[in-house]
C-alpha cells in the first residue's frame, strides 16, 4: 500500500515533468527521421549519378564498359551512364577541346580518354575534382580486366582456356555450433546486439542520474525527515528504483511501439547501418526475453548505487561530480562489451561477463554472439541477482543514515553511522 | 498510557548529546519542551520518532518500545522544514496522508477542512516551492495532524509565522489538546508556553534543569517580583535595601500624560521585605496605579536557569 503511493508519487511527478515530456517527443523526432532516412538517402544519393563521356578511336570501350559496371544507387537507378564520342587522329585534339569545354560547364561528370593517338596503352581521366578510390578506381578495375583479357587472348589462348583460368573458386563459409547459421543471420545479431547495448547504456546513464537526483532532491529539500518517520528507507528506495523504472519502460514503450508501427507500415526494414537491413520478423524471440532479463537486473544493480551516492551527496551541485565514477564504470562495461562483439570468447571478455557491473552488458552480447551454456547464463543471472540483493541492502544503509548528514561527508563517518545508525 | 523517557543517553562521537534524560509526559498534555540552542531539544524528538536510536535508555510510546510502527501514528513537524519542491501543495497533503494509511476520498475531505481553516485558498493549486515560508510551515504542521494522530511532536511550530497565523496555529493547538491529544512542542517564544502548556521541562546542554506544571516552574527560582506604577517619587525605594540605580534594568520608563507622570518599576522581592510594607510607604509617596506582587515571568525563569545572571 505506501510502496504503490511511494511509486505513484514517483511515477506520476515524473511522467508530468517538462524535462521528460521533451526528451519524449525528441526521441520520436528521432525516430521518424530514422525510419524515413533511407527515402531521405535516396534523393540524396541520386545526386551521385555519373555521366561520363568516352573519347576512344572504335566505340568498342563504351561498350563493354556499360555492360560492365552495372553498379546501382539506393533507389535502383543504375549509377554510371556513358556517352561515347568517337574519333581518329586528325580530329582527336579538337574532340578532346570541346569535351574537356562540357566537362569544365558541368554537362558532364568526367571525360575518359582511351589510347590517345600516339599512346595505346594510356587512359587519361579528366575530372573536376581529385577522385579518392570512387569512380575512376571502379572504371579503372573494369579496364585492366578487360585489357588482361585481350592480352591474354592475344597471347593465342583459346576462350574455354581463357574461361578455365577465370573461374572463380568456390568458397563457402559453414559455421558450427552457433546459433546464426548464416554470416547475414550474425550481421543481424551484430547490429541487435550494439542496439540494445546502446539501448541499456543510455538507460543507465540517464536514469541512473534521474535515481541519484531524485534522492538529493529528497535531502536538499529536507523532506527526507518527514520520509524516514514515516517509510523504511528500503520501501522508499524500493519506490524510487521501480518508479522511476516505470517511467524508462513507459519512454520506451512510447519510442518502441512508435517504431515496430512505423516499420509494420512501411513493411520494409529499418536500416540502421547503410546496407544491413534489419527485419522485425527474424529477432530470435529468447534473446529479447534475455534483454528483458538483464535490462532490469542491470538497471536495479546500478540504479541502487546511484542512490546511494545520492544519499551521501547533500547539495544538487554536487551531485554530477559524486556520481563520476558511476558513469565511468558504465563506461566501461560498454567498451568491454563493444569489445566483445569482435571477440566474444576471448578469455578475458569471458572472465569480466561474469563480474556483475559488467555482466548486464557483456553476457548478453556474449550470449547472442557465441554460444554460452544455459549453466553460463544462469550462473551470470544469479551473481547479478545477489550483487543487486548486496548493493540495494547497502544503499538502503547509506540512505538511511544519510538523511542525518549535510555538508561534507567522509566514508569513514558513513561506514560508522551505518553500523551504529 | 503515555510518553515516557527513561535514563536516555545518546553521544555524537565524543559529544554526549543528551545524559540520563528522565521525562514522563502523561496522555492529553500539552507539553512545552524547552532549552537554549544545542540542548539536544531535536536529538530527542528525533529519538521519540526512532529517527536515532539512544545509545542506552529506553523511549516508550504506550508501554511499547518507540520505532518505526510508533512513529507513523505520531504527528512531527521537524525542525528542518521540508516539502518535495515541484509538487502541488494539495496532491503533496494528499500524499503524505495516504502514506499514513487514509483514503484518497477522506484525505481530501480532512484536507478541504484544513486548508480552509488555515485560510489557504488558492494557495492549494500552487507548487511548494511558489509558497513562502510561513505559508509552507502551515502546509506541513496540516500534514503532521491530517492523520489525527494520538502523538504530536512539533519543532519551533511559530517560528517565522505571522501573528495572524500565529492565532490560527494556537487555535487549532487549543481544539486538539480539547480532543484529548498529546502534544509535545519546542519553542523560544515563552508567551506561546505559558499560554498553550499544561507543564513543561526545561534541559540545558542534554540534562534535565526544571520539570512540572508551568506554576511550579515559574516558582522555582524561589524569587517574588513587584510590579509597581506611581504618580510622584519613587526615590523612598532607597530606604529598603534596593538600590534604585540598579533597577534600571528592569523596566523603569516614564509615561507623560496630560497633566501627570506615572512611574512604573519591577523589581525582585528583596528577602526578609514585607511587600506589605513597600505599599504602605509608596502610597505617602505618591497616587499609586498599580501594585502587583507576582510571579517572575517564565522568560526571566527561563533566562535564570539556563544561565546569564539577571
Amino acid at each position: 500500500m505506501e510502496l504503490l503511493v511511494l511509486i505513484q508519487r514517483e511515477y506520476g511527478d515524473r511522467v508530468r515533468n517538462k524535462t521528460f515530456i521533451v526528451s519524449t517527443i525528441l526521441g520520436l523526432i528521432a525516430i521518424l527521421a530514422l525510419s524515413f532516412a533511407p527515402a531521405i538517402m535516396d534523393k540524396i544519393k541520386s545526386a551521385d549519378k555519373s555521366q561520363i563521356t568516352i573519347l576512344e578511336q572504335t566505340g568498342q570501350v563504351t561498350t563493354y564498359l556499360d555492360e560492365q559496371l552495372q553498379n546501382k544507387l539506393l533507389n535502383g537507378e543504375r549509377q554510371f551512364s556513358f556517352q561515347t564520342v568517337v574519333a581518329n587522329s586528325t580530329d582527336w585534339a579538337d574532340q578532346k577541346k570541346v569535351l574537356i569545354e562540357k566537362l569544365v560547364a558541368g554537362e558532364t561528370s568526367a571525360v575518359l580518354e582511351i589510347a590517345p593517338p600516339g599512346a595505346p596503352d594510356s587512359v587519361v581521366w579528366h575530372s573536376k575534382k581529385i577522385d579518392l578510390g570512387g569512380d575512376a578506381t571502379k572504371i579503372n578495375v573494369i579496364l585492366q580486366q578487360m585489357t588482361t583479357q585481350q592480352r591474354i587472348k592475344a597471347s593465342g589462348l583459346s576462350q574455354t582456356q581463357l574461361t578455365t583460368i577465370f573461374t572463380p573458386l568456390d568458397f563457402d563459409m559453414q559455421v558450427e555450433g552457433l546459433k546464426a547459421s548464416s554470416k547475414e543471420e550474425q550481421t543481424q545479431n551484430v547490429t541487435l546486439v550494439y542496439f540494445l547495448l546502446f539501448m541499456l547504456y543510455f538507460s543507465l546513464i540517464v536514469y541512473g542520474m534521474y535515481v541519484a537526483n531524485g534522492v538529493v532532491e529528497e535531502k536538499s529539500s529536507r523532506v527526507m525527515e518527514m520520509m524516514i518517520a514515516t517509510v523504511k528507507p528500503t520501501t522508499m528506495m524500493t519506490a524510487k528504483i521501480l518508479g522511476i523504472g516505470a517511467v524508462g519502460l513507459t519512454q520506451y514503450f512510447i519510442w518502441i511501439g512508435t517504431g515496430l508501427g512505423l516499420l509494420t507500415l512501411k513493411g520494409k526494414g529499418i536500416s540502421l547501418i547503410p546496407g544491413i537491413t534489419f527485419q522485425v520478423t527474424t529477432i530470435e524471440p529468447l534473446y529479447l526475453i534475455y534483454f528483458g532479463i538483464f535490462f532490469i537486473l542491470g538497471f536495479l544493480l546500478y540504479a541502487s548505487m546511484y542512490a546511494g551516492i545520492g544519499a551521501m551527496v547533500s547539495r544538487p551541485e554536487d551531485t554530477n561530480q559524486a556520481v563520476g565514477p558511476m558513469t565511468f564504470l558504465i563506461v566501461a562495461a560498454f567498451m568491454v562489451a563493444m569489445m566483445s562483439l569482435y571477440s566474444p570468447d576471448n578469455p578475458w571478455i569471458v572472465g569480466l561477463s561474469y563480474v556483475p557491473f559488467f555482466t548486464p552488458m557483456v553476457l548478453f552480447a556474449r550470449i547472442v554472439l557465441t554460444d554460452v551454456s544455459t549453466l553460463g547464463v544462469l550462473l551470470g543471472i544469479l551473481d547479478l541477482v545477489l550483487a543487486t540483493l548486496l548493493l540495494m541492502w547497502i544503499a538502503g544503509k547509506m540512505y538511511r543514515v544519510g538523511v542525518l548528514m549535510y555538508g561534507k561527508v567522509s566514508w569513514r563517518h558513513m561506514m560508522r553511522l551505518v553500523r551504529e545508525r | 498510557m503515555s510518553l515516557n523517557l527513561i535514563s536516555v543517553n545518546k553521544s555524537f562521537g565524543d559529544k554526549q548529546v543528551i545524559e540520563e534524560l528522565d521525562l514522563r509526559i502523561p496522555k492529553g498534555e500539552v507539553f512545552g519542551f524547552l532549552g537554549p540552542n544545542g540542548a539536544g531539544k531535536t536529538t530527542t524528538m528525533r529519538m521519540i520518532l526512532d529517527i536515532i536510536r539512544p545509545d542506552s535508555g529506553q523511549i516508550t510510546w504506550q508501554d511499547e518500545m518507540v520505532s518505526l510502527a510508533t512513529a507513523r501514528t505520531f504527528g512531527y513537524l521537524p525542525e528542518e522544514r521540508g516539502l518535495y519542491p515541484k509538487m502541488v501543495v494539495d496532491n503533496q497533503m494528499n500524499f503524505f496522508a495516504r502514506l499514513r494509511g487514509l483514503s484518497k476520498a477522506e484525505a481530501a475531505k480532512r484536507i478541504g477542512y484544513w486548508s480552509e481553516r488555515f485560510q489557504l485558498g488558492e494557495l492549494v493549486k500552487k507548487k511548494a516551492n511558489e509558497l513562502s515560508k510561513g505559508n509552507q510551515q502551515k502546509i506541513q504542521f496540516i500534514i503532521a495532524i491530517l492523520h489525527q494522530p494520538e502523538l504530536l511532536i512539533l519543532d519551533e511550530p511559530f517560528s517565522g509565522l505571522d501573528p495572524v497565523n500565529v492565532e490560527l496555529l494556537k487555535s487549532a493547538f487549543r481544539d486538539l489538546a480539547k480532543e484529548g491529544r498529546t502534544i509535545l512542542f519546542s519553542s523560544h517564544r515563552m508567551e506561546h508556553i505559558e499560554e498553550l502548556c499544561d507543564s513543561l521541562c526545561i534541559i540545558k546542554a542534554g540534562k534535565l534543569i526544571a520539570n512540572g506544571s508551568v506554576g511550579s516552574i515559574k516558582r522555582l527560582t524561589g524569587r517574588q517580583i513587584i510590579r509597581l506604577s506611581i504618580v510622584g517619587t519613587l526615590d523612598f525605594l532607597n530606604d529598603f535595601p534596593l538600590d534604585l540605580a540598579k533597577l534600571s534594568s528592569n523596566i523603569n520608563r516614564q509615561e507623560s500624560g496630560e497633566t501627570q507622570v506615572v512611574k512604573e518599576v519591577e523589581f525582585d522581592l528583596p528577602k526578609g521585605i514585607d511587600p506589605q510594607a513597600i505599599l504602605q510607604v509608596a502610597i505617602e509617596h505618591g497616587q499609586i496605579k498599580r501594585f502587583e506582587i507576582g510571579d517572575p515571568s517564565l522568560n526571566e525563569v527561563f533566562i535564570t536557569l539556563v544561565g546569564g545572571d539577571v
